[in-house]
């Protein structure tokens, strides 16, 4: 029921409610939470920036989910990377070394590969992906979102059993 | 903002945190106390712990241990207690306390309440592994304390059995003689595998010199011919050669086997001697070249003593063990992804405690209190991390005449680990101290002055240990009058005197722990068992070698026999086909030789021909 809530939630938020910002924004943070894994000081400073700021919870949720599956099928390439920036710029070791030295760089898990090239990765997808949701949220909002709804196959899912005893279950909240 | 957020769930975790920061102290207190009983296995008590943000660290006011096997009482209890931890090193998970200051240690005092734990909370006795000091230093007080020689000639003659003695007794020889026996047959097939293969050297070397016999250089004609018998020749002492250096490697393969069975033979005379002494130290003949006061005065004494304190040795190395470094273990599984480390500029251990400095003794009321003060240094899991061993240097007096001095070294740096320690102490007063056996001289000192000096080292699994004892101001009080001679003796030794030096060594072999004692008394009382007791000892320690000797005799002959007979027919091969290579590397230089001599002629015979051709025309 949760996860439904929360697809409703976003769904509702794709179509009105929030501004195309503040989804965005959601989701880019959660996106950054679910590429890396869990343990981590920056994981939980970003969490803390997704329930302080008024970005959208649901899209935050969402995103942590979809990036948190991908992170385990894109692990590998995490690896390597990371392992990649640690050990073969040289001209960053200095920085590394002085990070490891410091006394509170150690709970980032920094010099771990994965920790590392995942949130390089999240950072560097951050932007595209805040101004690609961003867009896609004002186009479903202009355009899209008429255009789904006056497809057959749209009307036939939305009149299906099952659609409305999601349907039900939506309301339920309300 | 999300305001929400921060009514729900912000401003109730600053509440927690400060609700925290009121009550940190004392679940801190009951948490460290739990841990502490798990550990000690009784009550632990704490009293108003609490901690200090700058510098981290934690002070309280008195620490109470009670002593699991006795609830009413205290191991110890201190006063105020107080240490700092490195803040930085906290946060990567290392415990570094750079002092820790421990007042006011008290042992061994009086509890108001029952210090057991409820549902017997009892830590489980840690795995089997080698048997500590303790127990093998045990195994030396029963076995060898309690061996009294007998003094009076008449209780040793008519007590001794020798041929039953002898009799019973499993001697070490004559495993040892099976043994070789068992070695020189197994070797032996060896040995004639390797002369089989020196005759199948001789045949190829007969056919060698039939091969060169049939060689005339009368008969041949030709330069050529000539030459390819010198190649016959030459092809021929390759293989001599070649068989002779073949030769040569099986001859020191032989000599080296049989080499190995000569020298184990040659220990049996030793192993005779052991058993020997074997039997003599069951038939408690006095050595009285090498009869020992200390042994029989202070062994008991000394070594139950030793016993005592070994224990805490053993505790020191079992707690020193417990912290070495845990091996890393490498399964990175999916999402974990691999630590890469940097230089550090300081490494650091888990755990380290820099500095304790401690203070305290027993009850103060007491007019004998002990009080000692000293520092603890380098307590760590990992010594090679810190480079610094692990040391503690205690000093402290007992009422008004006792000085003390302890010292212990605990290096885990290497591969084997060492540990030193030494005990000093002087004007120790003795009221009441034991003396002698049951069986020996019973006795008590009823007031002496002791000094002591014990030092104990322990490489690895091996232990060296030395006391020396100085008694002085001494008075004795005698049990009985004396039963024997030996007790005649000693306490004429003993009544001339008002002190005396008395020395222990502990050792560790590879076969088991050894002891020695001595005292600046023995020379004397040996000199008086000698006078008394030395012929009747001579004819009855004569008696039982010749004994044990001929019990051994008939194995020893048995092997001896067979192991010369297989030397000897080894020997005489090695011999034979020794000169059958050097008789044909003889004979092939020989027909060398002449095939030499016969081309040099055949040569200058054609160059006659020639020059008389040239001329001729």
């Amino acid at each position: 029921m949760f996860w439904l809530k929360i697809i409703k939630d976003f769904v509702a938020i794709l179509r009105e409610g929030q501004t195309p910002r503040q989804v965005a924004g959601g989701f880019m943070l959660g996106s950054i939470v679910g590429f890396s894994p869990v343990t981590t000081l920056q994981g939980l400073v970003v969490w803390l920036i997704i329930l302080l700021f008024d970005v959208n919870l649901g899209a935050a949720l969402l995103a942590f989910t979809l990036c948190g599956l991908c992170a385990y099928l894109l692990d590998p390439v995490f690896h390597l990377l990371g392992y990649q920036i640690l050990t073969n710029i040289d001209a960053l070791r200095p920085f590394w070394t002085m990070l490891y030295n410091a006394p509170v760089a150690p709970l980032t898990r920094f010099n771990n590969t994965v920790v590392m090239g995942s949130f390089v990765c999240a950072l560097v997808l951050a932007l595209p992906i805040y101004f690609g949701f961003k867009h896609l949220v004002i186009a479903y909002r202009k355009t899209i979102g008429a255009r789904v709804e006056k497809m057959k196959i749209y009307q036939v899912i939305r009149h299906s059993g099952l659609v409305q005893w999601y349907l039900k279950l939506r309301d339920l909240g309300s | 903002m999300r305001k929400k957020f921060i009514v729900v769930v912000l401003v109730p975790l600053l509440l927690l945190l400060i609700l925290t920061y009121f009550f940190l102290d004392r679940w801190m207190e009951a948490g460290l106390e739990y841990a502490a009983e798990d550990f000690v296995g009784a009550r632990v008590e704490i009293d108003q712990l609490s901690i200090t943000y700058s510098p981290l660290g934690l002070r309280f006011t008195r620490l109470q241990v009670a002593n699991p096997d006795d609830p009413w009482k205290n191991l110890f209890e201190t006063g105020p207690v107080r240490f700092t931890m490195d803040a930085s090193q906290l946060v990567r998970g290392k415990y570094i306390v750079e002092t820790m200051e421990i007042n006011d240690i008290i042992l061994g005092t009086g509890r108001t309440t029952d210090g057991s734990l409820p549902g017997g909370r009892r830590p489980a006795p840690g795995p089997a592994g080698t048997p500590p000091f303790s127990a093998l230093i045990q195994q030396v007080l029963e076995k060898s304390v309690e061996k009294t020689p007998l003094f009076d000639p008449a209780l040793l003659r008519g007590q001794l059995n020798i041929d039953s003695l002898v009799r019973t007794q499993n001697f070490r020889t004559l495993t040892l003689i099976d043994t070789l026996r068992s070695g020189t047959t197994d070797a032996s097939r060896g040995w004639d595998s390797t002369l089989a293969s020196f005759e199948a050297g001789k045949k190829r070397l007969q056919e060698v010199e039939t091969g060169i016999r049939a060689i005339n250089p009368s008969e041949l004609k030709t330069v050529d011919k000539i030459a390819a018998a010198i190649t016959t020749v030459d092809d021929a002492r390759k293989t001599v050669n070649d068989l002779t250096g073949t030769f040569n490697e099986r001859q020191a393969d032989l000599k080296g086997s049989l080499q190995k069975l000569s020298a184990a033979a040659g220990t049996i005379d030793e192993s005779v001697g052991k058993d020997y002494r074997q039997v003599l130290s069951l038939a408690r003949l006095p050595d009285v070249n090498a009869m020992g006061l200390a042994e029989l005065l202070l062994g008991k004494q000394l070594l139950t003593k030793a016993t005592m304190y070994s224990q805490w040795i053993d505790m020191a190395r079992a707690e020193a063990a417990k912290y070495a470094p845990e091996p890393s273990m490498e399964t990175p599984p999916r999402l974990r992804g691999q630590n890469i480390h940097f230089p550090v500029e300081r490494g650091y251990p888990r755990y380290w405690i820099k500095n304790v400095k401690v203070s305290g003794g027993t009850d103060r009321q007491n007019p004998d209190f002990i009080y000692l003060t000293g520092t603890v240094r380098n307590v760590t899991s990992d010594q090679r991390v810190t480079g610094e061993p692990m040391t503690a240097e205690l000093e402290g007096t007992r009422g008004s005449s006792m000085t003390m001095r302890i010292a212990a070294l605990i290096d885990r740096r290497k591969d084997i680990p060492v540990d030193e320690y030494r005990a000093q102490a002087t004007g120790i007063p003795l009221a009441a101290f034991e003396l002698g056996k049951s069986d020996f001289l019973p006795a008590k000192i009823t007031s002496a002055l002791l000094g002591t000096n014990v030092t104990v080292t322990v490489p690895g699994s091996q232990f060296d240990a030395t006391a020396s004892l100085d008694f002085r101001n001494l008075r004795l009080e005698f049990n009985a009058e004396p039963r024997n001679l030996g007790e005649r003796l000693a306490r004429t030794v003993l009544s001339g005197v008002n002190g005396f030096d008395a020395g222990l060594r502990l050792w560790k072999k590879d076969a088991g722990v050894d002891v020695a004692f001595t005292t600046d008394l023995d020379d004397r009382f040996a000199g008086g068992i000698k006078a008394a007791l030395g012929a009747e000892l001579t004819k009855l320690q004569n008696e039982i070698r010749a004994k044990v000797e001929a019990r051994i005799a008939d194995k020893r002959r048995e092997f001896e026999a067979l192991y010369t007979r297989k030397r000897d027919e080894v020997q005489k091969q090695i011999d034979v086909y020794h000169n059958v290579i050097k008789e044909k590397t003889a004979l092939l230089d020989g027909k060398k030789k002449e095939l030499e001599a016969r081309l040099e002629k055949e040569k200058k015979g054609a160059l006659d021909n020639l020059m008389k051709g040239i001329f001729k025309k």
